[in-house]
């Protein structure tokens, strides 16, 4: 059995690209299982979908917790998410990334096998808006299996009902352009129990847990959803400010910061989630979208319809 | 009533609501609360419905609530404050409140815990009279469980159970008006704002929390996943469905209604649909037909809410004039 836990934010198609996935291995003649993992996850929040793929029937029905790949779909997940949790150092890390193998190995500690394809990048030479395709064709080839063909017609089963047959057409351009990205590998499974010491590590066990779910008041602040922005992030010209609230009264996430005489000074980018009602709010143009990290994801639509 | 430099005081003293929730890029419903809660000036409790709201600024083992905050269920929001502000003018009289002091009781509730689920649960609570703000915060479908159509979505919206398409229009019932089975109800005060109209909005939550027995303020609240909009747009959009008069700003005070902030002009209602893509079908050919009998939902509940206004401030000019 091969067991795939991919991480993605909402909205970048971690469980689409896992029902693809799942799709082709089934066409394959494969057991196969694909389902996200859902909590209160929004557009941007990081989120989890699963793959499990067998010759025989497949019994376990749990999240997937000693994954044999990791897939990766947004880079700044890497500091976000313990991604190799679980991960056996003979597993595959394969990661959505323009960085090297080396810099991801320096980032996530990984002993294994790292492969990186610069998603965005071949989504966008594809005239795709999501990375999720490119990524699985990458993976395919990474682990050898299924061939690109099989891919292909995943794409056209899971997705031929919902995309036009030119959306269609780029879709399997980007798996191809995945595809023609990395070098050839295989998968031998590595995990066949999950680990004691896997990912629940650290985590109460249920006997611990204090009963009902009455939690110290007003923690949400120290949860840094800074990481949920695309690319751009507001820049202010104080000069500019008159001091009129407006960017704070309408700001979602509390992340206009303002002294204790209630005088604008800036942003919490850990809060701000790049929204830009800000932008839009402020009568006098004082605020601006600026781009953050002109590598990450350029030109690509946010989320949405 | 209560400027934004007394709100952000407020909120600088005390953060009632924090970010750090995961509540979506852009989402209207944050500064719905923000803008409730920063303009009560007593301490508050809040009750809450199941909903975005609830589910996303309560990941355990973290919450966005830096008050006192209940959740029960989706359809009891209105009966859980009924108890818990019954238990506290029952502690109070009994002298059994270690610091005793006026307190608000806030309901939060989606248009699916409001119009739908919560509706027997909100009428009999109102019924009773209970001293609490119920806010709804309507973003016009279930937008925590996919975007399925609600009785507060309205005529035309393409949602996950009335898609458009070449077999299904979109919703082809008209949405329900809760704002009026509320005043049924003889409460002291209902309201109709939006997020838009911040001041509005502030001053009509202190309008109502200065009232002795029930108050309903419905709010439109934008949904850019659902409605389909760009984020940064929501209070653009909102803005439009006042000016078009989709969305008017009025209250109800002791029965008598009052337009609380009137469009400068009237826009066509196409403003305010053509930037959301639950209703880009509308606009195609073969959909104009639909799309005519829109304006003249708009015009005629207009209308009938101007005259509602005029008879109601007529009458109580009237019942100002001394008698001959």
């Amino acid at each position: 059995m091969i067991e795939i836990r991919w991480h993605g934010r909402g909205g970048q198609g971690a469980k689409t690209v896992s029902q693809l996935w799942a799709a082709a291995l089934l066409e394959a003649g494969k057991w196969v299982q694909a389902f996200p993992e859902y909590g209160p996850e929004r557009s941007g929040a990081p989120v989890q979908a699963y793959n499990r793929s067998d010759d025989s029937a497949i019994r376990r029905r749990a999240a997937v917790t000693s994954p044999d790949v990791v897939v990766v779909l947004d880079p700044s997940l890497l500091a976000e998410v313990d991604v190799t949790a679980g991960l056996d150092p003979g597993g595959l890390l394969l990661v959505n990334t323009e960085e090297s193998v080396s810099a991801v190995r320096e980032r996530v500690g990984f002993e294994g096998r790292i492969v990186c394809v610069p998603g965005d990048r071949l989504a966008i030479g594809a005239g795709a808006t999501k990375a999720n395709v490119v990524v699985a064709g990458a993976l395919a080839k990474a682990l050898g299996d299924p061939p690109v063909a099989t891919l292909k017609e995943g794409a056209r089963i899971a997705l031929g009902g919902k995309l036009s047959p030119a959306a269609l057409a780029t879709t399997v351009a980007a798996i191809e352009a995945g595809y023609g990205a990395v070098s050839a590998g295989r998968c031998v499974p590595v995990s066949r129990t999950p680990r004691a010491d896997g990912p629940t590590r650290g985590l109460k066990r249920y006997r611990d847990l204090a009963v009902g779910a009455v939690v110290a008041a007003g923690t949400a602040g120290r949860t840094r959803t800074g990481g949920w922005r695309t690319g751009q992030r507001p820049d202010v010209e104080l000069r500019r400010c008159i001091n009129c609230l407006l960017c704070w009264v309408y700001c979602p996430d509390s992340a206009v910061e303002l002294s204790d005489e209630v005088v604008f000074v800036g942003f919490d980018y850990d809060l701000c989630k790049g929204c830009a009602l800000c932008v839009e709010a402020c009568p006098t143009g004082a605020i601006a979208m600026v781009a953050e990290s002109p590598a990450l994801r350029p030109g690509l639509a946010p989320q949405g319809k | 009533m209560p400027s934004l430099k007394t709100m952000a005081r407020r909120e600088r003293r005390q953060s009632r609501f924090q970010g750090g929730h995961s509540l979506c890029r852009g989402c209207g419903v944050p500064i719905a609360v923000r803008a409730v809660l920063n303009s009560i000036e007593t301490p508050v409790v809040v009750v809450n419905a199941t909903g975005c709201l609830e589910v996303a600024t309560t990941r355990y083992p973290a919450t966005a609530w830096n008050v006192p905050w209940l959740h029960v269920a989706f359809e009891n929001a209105a009966a859980a404050a009924s108890g818990v502000e019954t238990a506290y003018r029952a502690l109070r009289r009994r002298g059994a409140l270690p610091v005793d002091g006026p307190m608000t009781f806030v309901v939060f509730a989606g248009d699916g815990g409001t119009y739908d689920i919560g509706l027997q649960a909100l009428s009999g609570a109102l019924e009773r009279g209970h001293r609490l703000l119920y806010v709804c915060y309507d973003n016009e479908a279930y937008m925590n469980t996919g975007i399925q159509r609600s009785s507060a979505t309205p005529f035309g919206a393409s949602t996950s159970t009335s898609p458009a398409g070449l077999e299904s229009f979109g919703k082809l019932e008209r949405r329900k008006d809760i704002t009026a089975i509320v005043v049924a109800h003889h409460i002291p005060y209902v309201a109709q704002a939006s997020i838009s109209h911040w001041q509005d909005l502030s001053d009509k939550v202190a309008r109502a929390t200065s009232m002795d027995g029930p108050a309903f303020i419905n709010v439109l609240t934008t949904c850019q996943l659902g409605w389909g909009h760009e984020p940064r747009l929501a209070i653009r959009i909102a803005r439009l469905a006042v000016e078009t008069c989709f969305w008017p700003l009025y209250e109800v005070v002791h029965g008598r209604y009052r337009l609380t902030e009137g469009p400068l002009r009237k826009l066509p209602i196409e403003a305010w649909l053509r930037p959301q893509a639950r209703f880009s079908h509308l606009f195609a050919p073969e959909n104009r037909r639909w799309l005519a009998e829109i304006q003249p939902q708009v015009d005629r509940e207009w209308e009938d809410l101007l005259a509602r206004c005029a008879l109601d401030a007529s009458a109580s000019d009237a019942a100002r004039e001394p008698p001959p």
